[in-house]
């Protein structure tokens, strides 16, 4: 690394000088920290890891996008928690709570484990006299431990009766779990249910329904590091009093809190009149990248003269010539090769030259396009006028961006210069392949990568142990022998781990998922995957793939996929259809007996601002017929969280805990913690509960997630760096 | 798990981590490209901290193309950079591109900052129409000043400046041992994010701006420029 950089500085300044000084200012890399609250009124978490004050909840949202971890601690309950402002209304919790000594346990330990959701929707935002006012559904589906609903408002006074910091007041109506204690009637409705079930239903027949009870409390932010809080609560801890792991004596909490850094907060408390209590809170923006991306800048766009002063300069013989193509190839593509984009391919006329590109590093396809462009315009003749630039992945012709050169030479320094670009640009679909006369680079295959390093496995919810995992070493190799021919495989060697110590559930359901423990068992060497896969271009907007082989885990077989998706729709369809053996546990080459025709019909749609949505209805492993309903929220920066679904005929006895498959997931660029330009992503899938009904098979490079960063709605989203 | 155990898989991670390897034609996509892309943010953030030498005027003079001194004063950097490329602005003024070793860059209309390219978060463009005016006139002009920054979910937003520009006075000022007289011009900028002051040292017959402290929008904050060698 020290020595490439070296080498640049004496290459572009040949100033020993200069690259000393530089040495210093490096790429004017700037260090932010990751964890941002917005301001000294930006809403501190509670105990159940919301928007709140000790206990109880407030009335405000945080700021869009913010994503929260709460993890607190008193009287043997542990709550770890994670939110999402999913849009500047709506917040989303998922819960993890440990009760030592609840219930009798579970799993065969003395902690009680239940996991719970919130919903809260902010009504009112605060204004100068309103206070916010945000309506809550606290463990909505869950087995209804901490059930609850309310109605809570918070007003922010700043430097209140002249004293310094700000000060958040906050008054509410609590029903369920939050009335029990001080209950003044019962205004909507005399009696609630009580709860029966599997758990994961919403249990809507609940909510706001028999006592109601008030709580509130203060918060005052002292200074921009401690903030003192205290409450009165409605909250009886009936259970746990009975369980005797609370010993109530009062309805007040106090706390203080310390803001070690920006985003990162811990309290300590006093709770109900017996009980210490702690609680670290930690929230970060999806919006604010921990090290912001940063791109060594462009070479600069050159200018054409005008054809006034300079006609003989428009010629157009050069079209003609048969080297023009690998000529224009060889000179952009050096060019481009500093920010890893490849040429595919090369058609030229005299007035318009289209190149098929593809980077291996840019997620961003704006700044591709751009970076093209401006190669495109200091190289061409100057006759070309229009600049055609196919957007590829893995073979896929993604889209066609048409960008009229004279927009790339005067817009650049115009005032809001991406928007500036813009109506000079026009994005559609591409065709499958050039023309025929295209120039194609022979020493574009085989391309191919290997690696070999170490795997984390993560798995979730065990009742005898909230996580397991298994680390070990992995060898992967992907072998892409020819235009969307590819040979994939991946084999992996444990060298510790639990995950073979979860138990195996009982299913009345084909144990098409329940088995897991069973493959971890049977193997610490194993396949995790091999396959071959040929992907293709139909038509202008449709999208096929045909695999064979070992697709993951516990399945092989053969997988089909045809996708409509025009690069400038918002909507896409997609059908998919499988033939699927379940694997020997050992993972080796072997199948068991079981077999399943599955597949799905898909319909994906990008709302505005990237709110993406996916139904997949079809039928499933264990044969079950039904829908999985996605929803999430993808930012620019690649950025996705959101949740899932899946309802199918199979019965809520028949699935057994939890009634039916949920879950939800969240995917992180590795160029948002670094700020270097890489297209690996780290993320996790979090089932609620692993059962057997709903459950698809994973099959590797799926079309859709393949095609649509190149394609109009999430280019737009990328455009303002289009001139980086 | 013991932590005996939380020691013995956190150790058996980092080791395989720091051994890992890939290779071939494209990107890898598994933990060894990730181990990598952390380990060279590391070096580079560990390179940052190089010692300069001492700036000179013989040092400056020895160099053989124009220079400009660069300080962000929020990252507490300084360094060095020089001419990239050079536009008319098509009203007899320029607009040059400046960059350092890394192509870190700059770009100036007239003197006046316009973009940043390759510092994280940049100001991406930006409507200076009468800062240039005051800059080439050597008079006060006021008027609106909008910043076009990116990152922040890579879009562009704009951050509206209300100035009002002040003549503060023909002054001498030095710069590594030149001498240059010039009219200090002084804009002050209030927006919905606070407020903003630019300062503009102009040669006082030819508008060369020699010095300024213009702001770059939140991300890369104040720049303060120098033009040592023109």
């Amino acid at each position: 690394m020290t020595e490439f950089f070296a080498a640049d500085c004496l290459k572009r300044f040949a100033l020993i000088a200069l690259c000393t000084f530089a040495s210093s200012s490096s790429s004017l890399a700037q260090e932010q920290t990751t964890f941002e609250i917005v301001s000294s009124t930006a809403p501190t978490l509670n105990f159940y890891g919301l928007p709140g004050i000790i206990d109880m909840p407030s009335g405000e949202a945080m700021q869009n996008a913010q994503v929260a971890l709460g993890f607190s601690h008193f009287a043997g309950t542990t709550r770890s928690s994670f939110s999402f402002q999913f849009s500047p209304r709506i917040t989303a919790t998922f819960r993890y709570s440990g009760l030592k000594d609840y219930n009798g346990g579970s799993g065969g330990t003395s902690t009680y484990w239940d996991r719970s959701f919130d919903f809260r929707y902010l009504l009112l935002k605060e204004k100068a006299i309103q206070p916010a006012l945000t309506v809550g559904l606290q463990d909505f589906a869950g087995t209804g431990i901490y059930s609850a609903e309310y109605l809570v408002m918070t007003k922010n006074f700043l430097q209140p009766f002249g004293l310094s910091g700000n000060l958040k007041v906050t008054a509410g109506l609590g029903w369920g779990r939050l009335s029990s204690y001080g209950s003044v009637g019962s205004p909507l409705g005399g009696t609630r249910p009580t709860w029966t079930g599997l758990g994961g239903e919403p249990s809507a027949d609940q909510w706001f329904r028999g006592p109601m009870a008030p709580f509130g409390g203060i918060e005052w932010q002292i200074s921009d590091k401690i903030g003192l809080k205290a409450e009165y609560s409605n909250d009886a801890y009936n259970a746990e009093t009975s369980a005797n792991i609370i010993d109530r004596k009062s309805q007040f909490n106090f706390g203080a809190e310390y803001e070690v850094s920006k985003g990162f907060r811990l309290g300590a408390y006093y709770l109900y009149g017996s009980e210490i209590g702690v609680n670290a809170q930690i929230q970060f923006n999806p919006n604010r990248p921990s090290t912001p991306f940063n791109l060594a800048g462009p070479r600069p766009v050159i200018v054409r003269p005008s054809r006034a002063t300079s006609p003989e300069s428009y010629g157009t013989s050069w079209a003609e010539l048969e080297d023009a193509p690998s000529d224009i190839q060889k000179v952009i593509g050096a060019e481009l090769e500093d920010v890893g984009i490849k040429i595919e391919a090369v058609s030229v006329s005299p007035n318009r030259v289209e190149l098929r590109v593809h980077s291996n590093d840019l997620t961003n396809q704006a700044i591709v396009v751009g970076r093209v462009a401006r190669s495109m315009a200091r190289i061409l003749p100057d006759s070309v006028e229009t600049f055609d630039i196919v957007l590829m992945n893995n073979s896929l012709a993604m889209s066609k961006v048409s960008v009229q050169r004279n927009a790339i030479e005067t817009q650049e320094f115009k005032p809001n210069a991406s928007a500036a670009l813009l109506p000079f640009v026009v994005i559609g679909d591409a065709d499958p392949s050039g023309p025929e006369s295209a120039f194609i680079p022979q020493d574009q295959f085989p391309r191919f990568s290997w690696d070999i390093g170490p795997f984390l496995a993560l798995s979730f919810f065990d009742p005898a142990k909230p996580i397991r995992a298994d680390a070990g070493i992995e060898v992967s190799g992907n072998f892409n022998f020819a235009p969307g021919w590819f040979i994939g495989g991946k084999v992996r060697h444990k060298l510790i781990g639990n995950s073979d110590k979860s138990p195996v559930s009982g299913s009345a359901l084909p144990a098409v998922r329940t088995e897991g423990p069973l493959y971890d068992q049977a193997a610490d060497t194993y396949l995790k995957n091999l396959y071959i896969s040929k992907q293709w271009k139909p038509s202008r907007a449709t999208y096929a793939r045909v695999t064979v082989g070992y697709f993951e885990q516990m399945y092989g077989g053969l997988s089909s996929e045809l996708l409509w998706q025009p690069a400038d729709s918002p909507l896409g369809l997609g059908v998919e259809a499988n033939y699927v053996k379940k694997r020997d546990y050992d993972q080796r080459l072997g199948f068991q007996d079981y077999d399943i025709v599955t597949g799905h019909a898909s319909v994906y749609y990008n709302f505005n601002e990237n709110y993406l949505a996916q139904v997949d209805a079809g039928r499933y492993l264990a044969g079950d017929y039904g829908a999985t309903f996605r929803l999430s929220r993808e930012f620019a920066n690649g950025w996705e969280i959101g949740g899932f679904f899946t309802k199918t005929d199979v019965s809520a006895a028949d699935f057994g805990e939890g009634s039916f498959d949920k879950g939800f997931f969240f995917k992180a660029p590795l160029d948002w913690f670094t700020g270097t330009p890489s297209k690996q992503t780290i993320g996790q899938n979090i089932r609620i509960i692993q059962r057997d009904g709903g459950q698809r098979v994973y099959v590797p490079k799926r079309l859709y997630n393949q095609v649509r960063s190149g394609q109009q709605n999430e280019l737009l989203a990328d455009w303002g760096r289009v001139w980086e | 798990m013991g932590i005996t155990n939380s020691i013995k898989v956190f150790s058996a991670i980092v080791t395989l981590l720091l051994a890992a390897c890939s290779g071939g034609t494209e990107e890898t996509t598994s933990f060894t490209g990730i181990s990598a892309v952390l380990l060279s943010s590391f070096q580079a953030k560990q390179t940052a901290g190089a010692k300069k030498p001492p700036l000179t005027r013989k040092f400056i003079d020895n160099l053989p193309v124009s220079v400009m001194e660069i300080v962000l004063e929020s990252r507490n950097i300084t360094g060095l950079i020089s001419p990239y490329a050079s536009r008319s602005d098509g009203q007899n003024g320029k607009i040059n591109t400046w960059r350092n070793a890394a192509n870190s860059q700059i770009v100036l209309d007239n003197g006046v900052l316009i973009a940043t390219r390759g510092a994280g978060n940049d100001l991406g463009s930006a409507l200076v129409t009468s800062v240039v005016e005051s800059v080439k006139k050597l008079k006060a002009i006021s008027g609106p000043h909008v910043l076009y920054v990116s990152g922040f979910d890579n879009q562009s937003t704009a951050i509206k400046l209300e100035c009002k520009m002040e003549v503060l006075g023909q002054i001498r000022i030095e710069i590594v041992g030149h001498s240059h007289n010039v009219i200090h011009l002084q804009e002050d900028c209030i927006s919905s994010i606070g407020s903003v002051t630019n300062d503009y040292w102009v040669d006082s017959v030819d508008s060369t701006v020699w010095q300024s402290r213009q702001w770059a929008g939140p991300g890369v904050g104040y720049l303060k420029l120098r033009v040592l060698k023109k």
